[in-house]
C-alpha cells in the first residue's frame, strides 16, 4: 500500500477521524502522524469537516466536580507547591553555572567564523544555555514586543519520547512555561503574553527541564532540570 | 465565544494561564460532554473522558495552531479518540449494547437539534439515507463497519464502500 498517494492519505485520514479505521491500520496511521505532515494535515481537515456533526448532539453541562478533578490532576488545587519546592532546590544548585554561560554568549556572538545565528528582531535581552564552549541554545527576546526566539546551537533531542521545556523563574511563585525548545539546529519563535512578560522582566532567570512530548502535563516542571541561564540586557 | 477568542485562550493556555484555560473549558466543555455522553451512554464514563481530554488540552495546547482549523474540532478530536478507545475495550468485554437497538439516524432526523443550517448539514442532506446513517452512526456513536452492516442488513463490504463514497461526496460538496 502506497501511503504517499494523496488520495489514499485522504481516505485513511477520513476513516481515522470518522472512527472506522481500526486495529493495526489505526495504529499504523497514528505512528505515521508523528512525522508525516501531509497525513497530519489531512486528519486536521477531516476533523474540521466533521466537527459540525457534533452539533446534532445536544449541549450537556458537565457537573462542577469535573473541573475540580481536572484542577486536582494538574496541580491547580495544591497549595503546598511541592513540585515547585523541588524545582527551586534544583535551580539553586545549578545557578552557579550562570557566569560560565555568559562567557559563552560573548564567544558565540562575536565569532566571525560562524554563520549568523537567528535572533529576535530588535532583541534587547539574550540568554545562552550551555556549559563551557558547548552552547546548546541561544535565546533572544524583545521585552517590549514580547517576541522571543530560541535557536538550538548544539542541542540534540533528549530522548525519543522527551522534549526540552523552557521555564521562566519569577522572583516568587512557581516557574512559568515559555514553551518547548527546538533541537538539531532548528529555531522556534514564541510570543510572550503581556502577563508573563511583566514577570520575565523581573525574573531570576531561565531553566530547562526534560518533559514528556507535548510538555509538562501539570503546568510545572515534572522532569529533571538540566540547565539554567541568566537573562542579560543588551 | 468566537473562534478568535477561543484561539487566544489556547495561546494563553500554552503559557500556563489557568484563567484562560478555565474559560476555554467553560466555553467548550458542554459541546464536548454532549458528544461524549452520546458516544458512551454513560455519564460517569463521559465525565472521566472529559477530564482526560482537558488534561491533554492543557499539556498539548502548544500543538494547536490556527492551521489545524477550529479549536472545537481539535478538542472534540482529542475527546473522540479517547472515547473510541474505551468503546472498543467495552465491546471486547461485551459491555456495550448491540447495534440492534440503534434507531438509524439521518441528518433530517436530527435537524431539530441543530442550532443553524450548517454547510455540513446541507451537504449531508445530499447523501443517500444509508450513507447519512452510516456516517452519523460511526461518528456520533462509534459503531464499527461490522455493527453498521448488521444494523443496516448489508454486507460489510457494501457498508465500507458506501461510507467511502459518502465521505468523498461530502468532501466535494464542502469544498465547493
Amino acid at each position: 500500500m502506497n501511503i504517499r498517494d494523496p488520495e489514499l492519505v485522504d481516505r485513511l485520514a477520513s476513516e481515522y477521524v470518522l472512527g472506522t479505521l481500526h486495529g493495526k491500520a489505526r495504529q499504523r496511521l497514528e505512528t505515521l502522524l508523528i512525522d508525516r505532515d501531509d497525513i497530519r494535515r489531512a486528519v486536521w481537515r477531516w476533523e474540521n469537516r466533521l466537527a459540525d456533526l457534533s452539533s446534532t448532539t445536544p449541549l450537556l453541562e458537565p457537573s462542577k466536580r469535573v473541573w475540580t478533578r481536572i484542577g486536582d490532576r494538574l496541580g491547580f488545587n495544591d497549595k503546598k507547591q511541592s513540585s515547585g519546592s523541588t524545582f527551586w532546590h534544583l535551580w539553586s544548585a545549578a545557578a552557579s553555572l550562570a557566569a560560565v554561560v555568559m562567557a559563552v554568549l560573548l564567544i558565540t556572538s562575536t565569532d566571525s567564523g560562524l554563520s549568523p545565528i537567528p535572533t529576535t528582531d530588535n532583541a534587547d535581552h539574550i540568554a545562552v544555555v550551555g556549559e563551557g564552549n558547548d552552547p546548546l541554545w541561544l535565546i533572544s527576546a524583545n521585552l517590549t514586543s514580547g517576541a522571543l526566539t530560541a535557536r538550538a546551537i548544539n542541542a540534540q533531542a533528549a530522548e525519543v519520547d522527551k522534549v526540552f521545556e523552557l521555564w521562566m523563574l519569577p522572583t516568587s511563585g512557581d516557574p512559568r512555561s515559555i514553551g518547548i525548545l527546538p533541537v538539531s539546529g532548528n529555531t522556534v519563535s514564541h510570543q510572550i503574553p503581556p502577563g508573563l512578560l511583566a514577570l520575565l522582566k523581573e525574573s531570576k532567570g531561565l531553566a530547562i527541564s526534560i518533559e514528556p512530548i507535548g510538555g509538562s502535563p501539570t503546568g510545572l516542571p515534572t522532569g529533571p532540570v538540566v540547565h539554567t541561564a541568566t537573562v542579560v540586557g543588551l | 465565544m468566537n473562534e478568535n477568542e477561543l484561539q487566544t485562550l489556547v495561546a494563553r493556555t500554552v503559557h500556563g494561564d489557568r484563567v484562560a484555560f478555565q474559560a476555554l473549558y467553560e466555553s467548550t466543555s458542554p459541546t464536548v460532554f454532549g458528544v461524549l455522553q452520546r458516544m458512551l451512554s454513560d455519564r460517569a464514563q463521559a465525565e472521566d473522558v472529559l477530564q482526560d481530554t482537558y488534561v491533554k488540552v492543557w499539556s498539548r495546547a502548544g500543538e494547536y495552531h490556527y492551521e489545524r482549523g477550529r479549536v472545537i474540532g481539535w478538542v472534540i478530536g482529542i475527546a473522540r479518540n479517547r472515547a473510541l478507545d474505551i468503546l472498543r475495550a467495552k465491546k471486547r468485554r461485551g459491555e456495550v449494547q448491540s447495534a440492534d437497538s440503534w434507531p438509524p439516524e439521518t441528518i433530517a432526523g436530527n435537524s431539530g437539534e441543530l442550532e443553524q443550517n450548517t454547510v455540513l448539514q446541507q451537504c449531508m442532506e445530499r447523501l443517500a439515507a444509508i450513507q447519512q446513517q452510516s456516517i452519523i452512526g460511526a461518528f456520533v456513536h462509534g459503531w464499527t463497519h461490522e455493527e453498521l452492516a448488521k444494523l443496516l442488513s448489508l454486507p460489510v463490504g457494501t457498508v465500507k464502500s458506501r461510507i467511502r463514497r459518502g465521505l468523498a461526496l461530502l468532501k466535494d460538496c464542502l469544498e465547493r
